[in-house]
């Protein structure tokens, strides 16, 4: 018993961090159409700006962050111009293919630079002391931190795209981005604030797993399959839904390896997955489309 | 034209021609000594560079390339400088395959060092395709102690934990072992040798668990062992993922009641760099090389310090590999041919090829060089030398 609470609360902690990358595909996905294969990249870039301000110049975690947040927003807006701008009446299947050369390119750019030593010892952000134990299985106050910060994330945004003026002109050209140049607004501008913004929210997701798995050029690896994962089970379209997702995922995937085995934990996600696909198309939380609804 | 002058027209010609055919053989060496020329002996390697275990495994090669630029800067071996092809694989076979038949088409006298188990099987098919001898790789696979031309200094994974089981066992206690196993080439033998020398000392087997390499969530490993409860746990993983382990077992206290016994991959900077004090007394491990504390180490860490490197575990172990080699070239002679070389090697017996390493001894049929590991524990948050197991 103590084993099957251990893994629920386990993969709740490491579900609401696949979330939080899912939340930065579909929040790019509602604004602009695209799924972004880089994300993953975007938030290992993150980390390791991060890292090596601490490191090489002495700064605290927090005036390292705060720094890092305009440099990967800027970061987000350049590939956005100089990768996707171009061209950008091409079909979803060339975006896609462009961002996963993007993410390529970011790794390599990483190792580049990063290769040597290794897994790195990454700065405390929130404190990993037991805040309490449920089950034998002791909960941390970085645990609780990610929960908080993906709930606070979801719901700034859900409000955002729902009820405001600027939220509701990224759904539009995300919908309609034909209609939405008629109507006068500059599609092009929002589509690289919305990319800026999805590498602030990969940012905020690399720090957070960093102090869980060491920093390295492929700690995102994992996350980035699973995020997805998440997303397409919670709903493209649901803010919450990827949330959900990817607590469903992290519980999965979690208590299946520890009674059969890795192995068989990802092979238990990816059933998951074609089950909901087959049984619910759009997703346990996603808007059915016109034609489900008929 | 006269007769005369015909005669010694056609000579030159007959001279020239054969002296320009001599000149491309020269270059790559001849059929009987491929990689081999008047002044260069070319060798090759493929190691991961990038990906998963880099960390770990880079130093390997660039402690071996250290040793080889020291012995080039001093003249070289026999009038030839060694010219060291290093090629990234990024721990997968298939890059390590394809860098084996590029390697061996270049071509190479042999295949030497690298790092990493994935790889053995690509690499291993050229290399017998192709009767390349295959020396020193940092890696642990059972088949590799029957291949002829392969020469090993790294004891297996598997001979480590059979003679360190009993061992730590007999000293501290027959207890619980849970085992916990990297998926790679040979784990299930690794694991059944590990249920047999815990027999073999009185304990009693647990459990186990096969992990992956890169694992993103160690959390549900470190739970299984937690409710095991176990009095030591067996790690045989690369020492980034053991790192990993290790966080998680402190945030979860899931340390077992003794200690971890470990194997030689987990005694380098990769591991112990971000465990630091975590592990103090928490883990007991064989290693293949001194510690780089040792007066032994001083000609490898002079060598690695040149290049900027830190003297530990696999920069050293690269670097006693290369010395290794050195010796067995220099004791060949100028009449360099890959069967000469290996035969160099199989005449040893207890010879100290390195100051690194123990004597080594091989022969035909017992391609396996170490008859004993150095023990490794760690207080202070580093490595500290507990003593030689021997593993006959």
């Amino acid at each position: 018993m103590q084993l099957l609470i251990g893994g629920i609360i386990s993969g709740v902690a490491v579900g609401a961090l696949y979330g939080l990358l899912g939340f930065a595909v579909i929040m790019l996905l509602k604004a602009t159409s695209v799924a972004n294969f880089a994300q993953g990249a975007l938030a290992t870039l993150g980390a390791f700006i991060v890292y090596e301000l601490v490191q090489t110049f002495g700064l605290s975690f927090w005036v390292a962050f705060v720094i890092a947040v305009p440099v990967m927003a800027l970061i987000g807006a350049a590939l956005y111009t100089v990768a996707l701008r171009p061209n950008d009446d091409a079909d979803h299947l060339n975006f896609i293919i462009r961002t996963l050369a993007l993410s390529l390119l970011i790794i390599g750019a990483v190792n580049r630079e990063w290769a040597s030593g290794q897994p790195f010892t990454f700065p405390t952000v929130i404190s990993g002391d037991a805040a309490f134990v449920v089950g034998g299985v002791a909960v941390s106050w970085l645990t609780i931190g990610t929960i908080v910060i993906a709930a606070a994330l979801a719901s700034g945004f859900a409000w955002f795209f729902y009820r405001t003026r600027l939220g509701l002109m990224f759904l539009g050209v995300a919908d309609r981005p034909d209609i939405a140049t008629l109507l006068g607004i500059r599609t092009r501008r929002l589509t690289a604030v919305a990319w800026a913004m999805a590498a602030i929210i990969s940012l905020v997701t690399g720090v957070l797993v960093a102090p869980r798995t060491l920093l390295s050029s492929d700690m995102m690896d994992f996350y980035l399959l699973y995020s997805f994962t998440a997303a397409v089970i919670g709903g493209l379209t649901s803010m919450w839904g990827v949330f959900l997702g990817g607590v469903l995922v992290g519980c999965v995937d979690n208590l299946v390896t520890i009674y059969a085995g890795p192995d068989l934990g990802t092979i238990a996600v990816f059933i998951l997955l074609i089950t909901v696909l087959l049984l619910r198309p759009s997703g346990i939380f996603g808007d059915k489309s016109l034609v489900e609804r008929l | 034209m006269s007769c005369g002058f015909q005669k010694a027209l056609g000579a030159a010609v007959l001279v020239g021609v054969l002296a320009g055919g001599a000149g491309p053989a020269a270059a790559a060496g001849d059929a009987d000594a491929p990689g081999v020329t008047a002044d260069t002996i070319t060798i090759g390697t493929t190691n991961p560079l990038t990906g998963t275990v880099a960390s770990a495994c880079k130093p390997v090669s660039d402690g071996a390339l250290a040793w080889f630029d020291h012995v080039n800067a001093t003249g070289g071996i026999n009038g030839r400088k060694i010219d060291n092809l290093v090629l990234d694989d990024q721990y997968t076979a298939q890059q390590a395959l394809a860098n084996a038949r590029q390697l061996a088409a270049k071509p190479v006298l042999v295949f030497f060092g690298g790092c990493g188990t994935i790889q053995v099987p690509a690499i291993l098919q050229v290399a017998k395709k192709e009767d390349i001898p295959y020396l020193f790789p940092y890696a642990g696979m059972q088949q590799l102690l029957q291949e002829p031309s392969v020469f090993l200094l790294l004891p297996l994974y598997e001979s480590q934990f059979a003679a360190l089981i009993p061992k730590l066992l007999k000293e501290n206690g027959a207890g619980s072992v849970f085992a916990v196993i990297q998926q790679v080439p040979g784990s299930q033998k690794t694991l059944e040798t590990v249920e047999a020398a815990v027999r073999k000392a009185g304990g009693t087997m647990v459990g186990s668990a096969f992990t992956t390499a890169g694992q993103s969530d160690q959390t549900p490993l470190v739970l299984k062992i937690k409710e095991a409860n176990p009095d030591y746990v067996v790690m045989a993983e690369s020492a980034p993922d053991a790192a990993r382990i290790f966080k998680v077992m402190q945030s979860q206290s899931g340390f077992p009641k003794k200690f971890v016994i470990g194997q030689s991959t987990m005694t380098t900077g990769a591991f112990i760099d971000p465990v630091g004090d975590v592990a103090n007394g928490r883990m007991l491990a064989l290693t293949p090389t001194e510690p780089a504390t040792s007066e032994s180490a001083e000609t490898c860490n002079k060598a690695l310090a040149a290049k900027g490197m830190p003297p530990e575990g696999f920069g050293l172990f690269g670097c006693a590999a290369a010395q290794v080699l050195t010796e067995a070239l220099k004791q060949t002679g100028k009449d360099l041919t890959r069967a000469s070389l290996m035969k160099t090697l199989q005449t040893w017996s207890a010879k100290q090829a390195s100051p690194l390493l123990p004597p080594l001894s091989f022969a035909p049929g017992a391609n396996m060089g170490e008859r004993s590991m150095i023990l490794i524990g760690v207080d202070g948050g580093k490595f500290v030398d507990k003593g030689t197991v021997s593993l006959e």
